[in-house]
Order: C-alpha cells, then structure tokens, then sequence
C-alpha cells in the first residue's frame, strides 16, 4: 500500500479532512531528471512534516490525558484509594509518554508540542466541570484512554519514517492496559475483542497546527 | 534480554529499563533513568541487525499465538484455574489467541504452518505442569502475554510491510490488555502489571524460538 493511501486511511479514521499540497509535474522531457530529484526531495519532506504533525497531535493527547487525571484526582470525586493510586500512576505514565513523543517530534527537527489539545480539551471541559461521582471521572478516563490507544495504534502505517510504529506502540500498548484497568473498574470486560481497532482516533494535526 | 527458558517467569521488560546508556536526555520512571533515544529509535532491532523476511515473521508470530492457544489450554484444563471469573478470561483469551493465529496464518500466506511453536508449548507445559496453585497458573499466562507483546514491539520494527505493522498494531494492545487484566487478578504489581511503555525484551526470540522447531 502507498504511503498516500495510508494517509488517506489514517484521515478517514479520525473523520477529518486535510488538503495535502499537490506536487504539480509539468515539465519536458530534458528536465526529466531534475524534476525527479526535486520530487523526491519534496516528498521526503512532506513525509517527515507528517511525521511531525503526528508526533505533535500524540503529544498533545498525552498531556491532555495527564491533565485530565489530575483535575479527576483533584475534583474529590475518586474516593476509592486504590483508584486515585492508580490514576495518579497513570497521570505520571501519560507525562513521560509526553515527553518520548516531544523528543521524537525534536529528533525530527519540529517544534515539540507542549501543551494539552486545546479542541480536545475544550470540549471536555463541560464533563470535567460536572465530574460528581467516581463513576464519572472513570468513565471520562476510560472514554480518553479508548481515544488515545486508537490514536496511537492508528498513527501506525502511516509515518515514513518506519521506525515510529514501535515509538507510537510502545505507549499505545500502555494506553491499551490503562483501558483494560479503567473498564475493569467499571465492571466492563476487556478486552472486548481479539483485535483493537483505530475507532475513535483522533486526526493528525487536530488542534495542534 | 529475549524470553528464554530461564526468563519465562522474569520480568523481562525491567532488563530494558536496567540496560540505560548515559547518552541524550532520559525520562525518569521510579528511580530508573531511561534514555529517550531507546524509545524513538529502537535501538536493540538497529544493533541486531536481523533481516527476517515478512512471511517468514508472520509465520513465526503465527505459531506463537498457536503456542499461546495451547498453554491456555493446558492451562484450563489443569483443572488449577477454579475461580469462575478466572475461568472465564481464559476461555476467552485462548479464542483470542486462535483468533490471532488465523489472521497472522493468511498474512504468512504459504509459509504459514498451522502448527504450534514446539519451543514455547514445551516450555510453558512445564511451567503449567509444576504450578502449586491458581495464582502460580495464570501468573505462567501473565509471562506470556507479556512475552507475546514484546514480540509484537520487536516485529513492528522488523516489518516491512506497512499492512504488517497495523496488523500487529491491533493485536499487541490486545496481549497488552490480555497481560493487564491477568496481573491484577493475581495481585502483580503495578509495576510488573502496568509498564510505563511496551518494550520488546522478554519477546520471544526469533531465532531460538525458530531453532527449537527445526531441533
């Protein structure tokens, strides 16, 4: 599969629309080989931008996720022990996960995103403002770990850089056990399937251009 | 470390965190510094340096998850496992594990065996067979889960296929959540249960776990 068509896939996923600059090729043949150059070239470097906004949008999601366990935690709503001690566990996971991300959006000569998503989080902010139950604060955590596993394992197949299947995995993988936690809390059996799909992902480049 | 007869039971995933280098900044987890450049740049495929032809891996994850069918088989019928929750998980994660095996067999396309890893059965048999208790049972199926996930991060950086690597993609959460959901039932710790990230120390290594079948 070519890697526009994993981009057109990954998009579909998230439901969002991102109009790609067209590469027009209108030249004769003695400019042949210049213009081959100078197409790779500019493919080389939209694939690394891409890279790039994917790095961003994960990051953006990961200290969402540690922003939004900190303000469940701080609510008083999580009166379970056991529950704020594995939310305060998780929170701390999702910043280090931040800043894998933001190093290997840096590696790849972009600016590190370094805040939470700000669409995301201003639409969560309504469920966060009425949290009034353990229940609650649960179920928004579950619903956000369901959003950034998906996120993460959607992001695979689609960098150009190969190498970053296994960067975006090894903490989609984490978010995939927080979800299984999570739902177990909430008496819900996970895993729900034998294969996780990439419903609910979040489109590259949301809330972080 | 890759997962050997000895590490079966070892938390192998810590060996990662152990193996530091002082080079380039570091995310600190607990009181382990781990280098940021081992998590964006996969450093242990890139040193090893093993070319394993895509067929040839899917086949290979393909009788993993035939192994991992048969442990869980083993392991239900044990008659070990008495908790009916516990019960349950394990019908339900074998089917998964069979479920994998069928789709990773049509990835392998003709290299694809059907046959379950002889080095993993042989090993976890053992382990199943000598477990005192419920708790010691799933905790041989908590390995194993862990195991499979670190496999599947050590394929992700060996796939050349981009349709390989989501393939996996959805399975490794999957044996992560398989890995999870066990841990807690026995009481692991967050520590061993709840990783900071998925890595692929403890995986099942591909060329021993290959030369056993040949053997």
């Amino acid at each position: 599969m070519s890697q526009h068509l994993d981009r057109r896939r990954f998009l579909q996923v998230g439901g969002m629309t991102v109009a790609f600059a067209a590469v027009v090729a209108a030249c004769g043949d003695d400019d042949e080989e210049e213009t081959a150059r100078a197409t790779t070239t500019t493919a080389l470097g939209a694939g690394k931008r891409q890279d790039i906004t994917i790095m961003r949008t994960a990051t953006s999601i990961e200290l969402l996720a540690a922003d939004i366990y900190d303000k469940a935690v701080k609510s008083g709503v999580i009166t379970t022990p056991a529950v704020a001690a594995t939310a305060r566990l998780f929170q701390s996971q999702h910043q280090d996960h931040a800043v894998v991300f933001q190093s290997a959006t840096e590696k790849l000569d972009g600016d590190a995103f370094s805040t939470p998503n700000p669409v995301l989080a201003q639409r969560l902010q309504p469920r966060v403002d009425g949290l009034r139950s353990e229940a609650d604060a649960v179920t928004l955590l579950l619903e956000l770990e369901r959003m950034a596993a998906a996120t993460h394992q959607a992001s695979v197949g689609a960098f150009s850089d190969k190498a970053l299947n296994q960067t975006a995995m090894s903490v989609g993988g984490v978010s995939a056990r927080h979800v299984a936690v999570l739902a177990g809390v909430l008496g819900q059996a996970t895993p729900a399937g034998a294969f996780q799909t990439t419903e609910g992902a979040l489109a590259p480049g949301t809330g972080v251009a | 470390m890759e997962m050997s007869e000895a590490s079966l039971t070892a938390p192998g995933r810590r060996t990662f965190l152990r193996r530091a280098t002082t080079a380039g900044a570091a995310v600190t987890i607990g009181s382990v510094v781990v280098p940021i450049g081992r998590l964006i740049a996969p450093a242990a495929a890139q040193e090893d340096a093993v070319t394993i032809k895509d067929d040839d891996l899917a086949a290979f994850a393909e009788s993993v998850e035939l192994g991992l069918v048969e442990a869980y088989r083993q392991a239900a019928a044990g008659g070990k496992i008495t908790t009916p929750a516990l019960t349950t998980l394990v019908t339900a994660f074998g089917r998964h594990h069979q479920e994998h095996a069928g789709t990773l067999a049509a990835s392998a396309g003709a290299k694809a065996t059907h046959v379950a890893n002889a080095k993993l059965v042989g090993i976890a048999s053992d382990q199943l067979r000598t477990a005192p208790s419920e708790t010691a049972t799933v905790k041989v199926l908590f390995d194993l889960e862990n195991a499979a996930s670190a496999t599947y991060m050590f394929a992700l950086g060996s796939f050349e296929s981009q349709d390989a690597a989501r393939l996996v993609a959805s399975i490794l959460p999957v044996e992560a959540q398989h890995a999870a959901v066990l841990g807690r039932a026995i009481g692991q710790s967050d520590e061993i249960a709840l990783p900071p990230f998925e890595v692929q120390d403890g995986s099942f290594d591909y060329a021993t776990y290959t030369s056993s079948e040949a053997s």
